[in-house]
């Protein structure tokens, strides 16, 4: 598009000729097929266990006979579940306020550091993506158990939790302030602005939306991991590890109302941290 | 003051990654006695990893899979990020939000909705079976190296994305402008261009893919059935049922030690691709 917008610029024809337009067209239609066929399969599987989360009857085939809140009734008076929900939305807090912070602190770390040193810490923070969780969620558990912490319990698998999701707080927080003009800072301590005055009135309300975006995405890692937590949390089950479980039972079509709240629940904090990250960047 | 700031999290780092993998390491070197791990350190456990033809099998079936569906994640990733990039640039920001989003959406819901798709009471046998166009439910979908393969490359994908677009942003279209109309040739401009501009974004998507599919658990557990099953799971039958932790874990770093020799051996060959 960019090619032919370009050469029909460099001759002075203006608007593209209608034989050039026809053809892009064409060309375009493969493209766009390729992108109708990723999206069903990227989001197929989702969409089919929300629709029969509705369903009025215990069948998983198509066409369904009707729509019912039947189920998300059933899961919601389940204890285990419940218990679970709550034991979810701790461990994503914490790993949000305490992962957010670490990472948050550890960007404007970086920003000081000279060059060299910055490469050095940045790819070791940004390790745990490159390991296989497995290596990690066993790693944990054998080690509190080593260190004679046992039963295994929820703060366990928050830990792990909060490794996982550093890289990608780091990630945000080191993208922002990478676009964060320190000049403004320079600008405004020229021009009388105390320390703290600079910080709360430029620093704060321009980083904010990446802090925001940061801490979300970390609670987004938690909500949705399963392998440390399997490992890691024994009795106390978060929500991954109850579907987990169920899973393997016969056909439970409460199953699908319970995946969709979690799929809510991550896909909810995975759009606001992408909203508040992208809006930060528009600037 | 920088320093203080990095420190709380160097010293995380420090207590719940490297502590944990040291942890694993020294381990994978005990022997195990009445369900005891005991000195003296032996290289034991990795014998009876390689010795041990179950594991043999499970380690190749492991490493194939999940090369062959990195492999497609990358080939599928590949062409969108080059489209969101170069042909739809104004949709761009929608197209790689949504794909950003199912990175972090639902990896266990994205399992359970395969099984109820695959499955044999699932929707494609229930509804081909409604629409009468069979009498059997298909028994094979499900619980297969097939539905192992086709769930891990829909959860790789987005993964692949990310790097493959990253790196798809350094070329600017006024290079290959240029050299298009200097005469080069398509395939030039992919050789000469692209290539050593995105082969670093591909080699990390396809790592990143490689790494997580070979670790993978959940997957192979519950829609792999018994003849798809990773090291993972055997690993975790180990800890699970004969809580043999040394033997688990020698069977984790030789996983990670084929995984990494691979993926440097492909990335020492991929540099021919750009001479």
């Amino acid at each position: 598009m960019t090619a032919l917008t370009a050469k029909a610029g460099t001759v002075g024809v203006g608007p593209l000729p209608p034989r050039g337009r026809r053809r892009r067209r064409v060309k375009n239609v493969g493209a766009r097929i390729f992108l109708v066929l990723l999206a069903v399969f990227l989001f197929a599987p989702l969409f089919v266990v929300v629709l029969f989360s509705f369903n009025q009857t215990a069948s998983l085939s198509f066409p369904i006979p009707g729509l019912s809140l039947r189920w998300y009734d059933k899961v919601l008076d389940d204890p285990e579940v419940v218990a679970a929900l709550g034991r979810s939305a701790i461990a994503a807090f914490v790993t949000g306020l305490v992962g957010g912070t670490l990472g948050i602190l550890a960007a404007l770390g970086l920003q000081g550091l000279p060059s060299r040193w910055r490469g050095i810490v940045q790819t070791i923070v940004l390790v745990p993506i490159a390991t296989p969780a497995l290596l990690l969620a066993i790693g944990l558990a054998i080690y509190f158990n080593r260190l004679g912490i046992k039963p295994p319990k929820l703060p366990m698998a928050i830990a792990g939790h909060i490794l996982l999701a550093l890289p990608f707080v780091l990630l945000t927080m080191t993208a922002a302030l990478d676009r964060f003009r320190f000049s403004l800072l320079e600008a405004a301590r020229d021009l009388g602005a105390t320390r703290a005055r600079a910080f709360w009135t430029i620093t704060f309300p321009l980083v904010l939306p990446a802090v925001l975006g940061a801490i979300l995405l970390a609670a987004a890692v938690s909500i949705d991991e399963f392998i440390i937590a399997f490992f890691t949390t024994g009795t106390d089950a978060t929500l991954p590890l109850v579907i987990y479980a169920r899973i393997r039972r016969v056909i439970d079509p409460g199953l699908n109302a319970l995946a969709t709240i979690l799929l809510v629940a991550t896909t909810l904090l995975a759009v606001l941290a992408a909203r508040t990250t992208v809006s930060s960047t528009r600037r | 003051m920088s320093i203080a700031q990095l420190a709380p999290t160097l010293v995380y780092f420090l207590v719940f990654y490297v502590g944990p993998l040291a942890v694993l390491l020294i381990i994978s070197f005990l022997s195990f006695r009445d369900f005891q791990f005991v000195e003296p350190f032996t290289v034991d456990n990795y014998v009876s990893v390689a010795r041990s033809e179950t594991f043999r099998i499970l380690f190749v079936r492991t490493v194939l899979l999940a090369f062959l569906s990195a492999f497609l994640a990358v080939v599928i990733a590949y062409p969108f990020a080059h489209l969101i990039t170069f042909v739809f640039p104004r949709r761009s920001r929608t197209l790689y939000f949504l794909v950003l989003v199912s990175l972090f959406g639902g990896y266990l819901v994205r399992i359970y909705a395969w099984r109820t798709i695959l499955g044999i009471e699932g929707v494609v046998n229930g509804t081909l079976l409604t629409l009468g166009w069979i009498t059997d439910p298909i028994r094979e979908i499900l619980n297969s190296p097939f539905a192992v393969v086709v769930a891990l490359v829909n959860f790789l994908i987005p993964l692949a994305v990310l790097p493959i677009y990253a790196s798809m942003q350094n070329v600017s279209p006024g290079l290959i402008e240029a050299a298009r109309d200097l005469g080069s040739s398509r395939l030039d401009i992919t050789r000469r261009i692209m290539l050593p501009l995105v082969l670093p974004g591909v080699r990390v998507a396809f790592a990143f893919c490689f790494i997580a599919a070979a670790g993978d658990f959940a997957i192979p557990a519950l829609l792999g059935g018994v003849g798809s099953s990773f090291i993972a799971n055997q690993i975790q039958f180990q800890i699970g049922q004969t809580a043999n932790w040394p033997l688990a874990a020698a069977m984790a770093m030789t996983l990670i030690a084929l995984v990494v020799a691979i993926t440097a051996a492909l990335t020492w060959a991929s540099r021919f691709l750009t001479r």
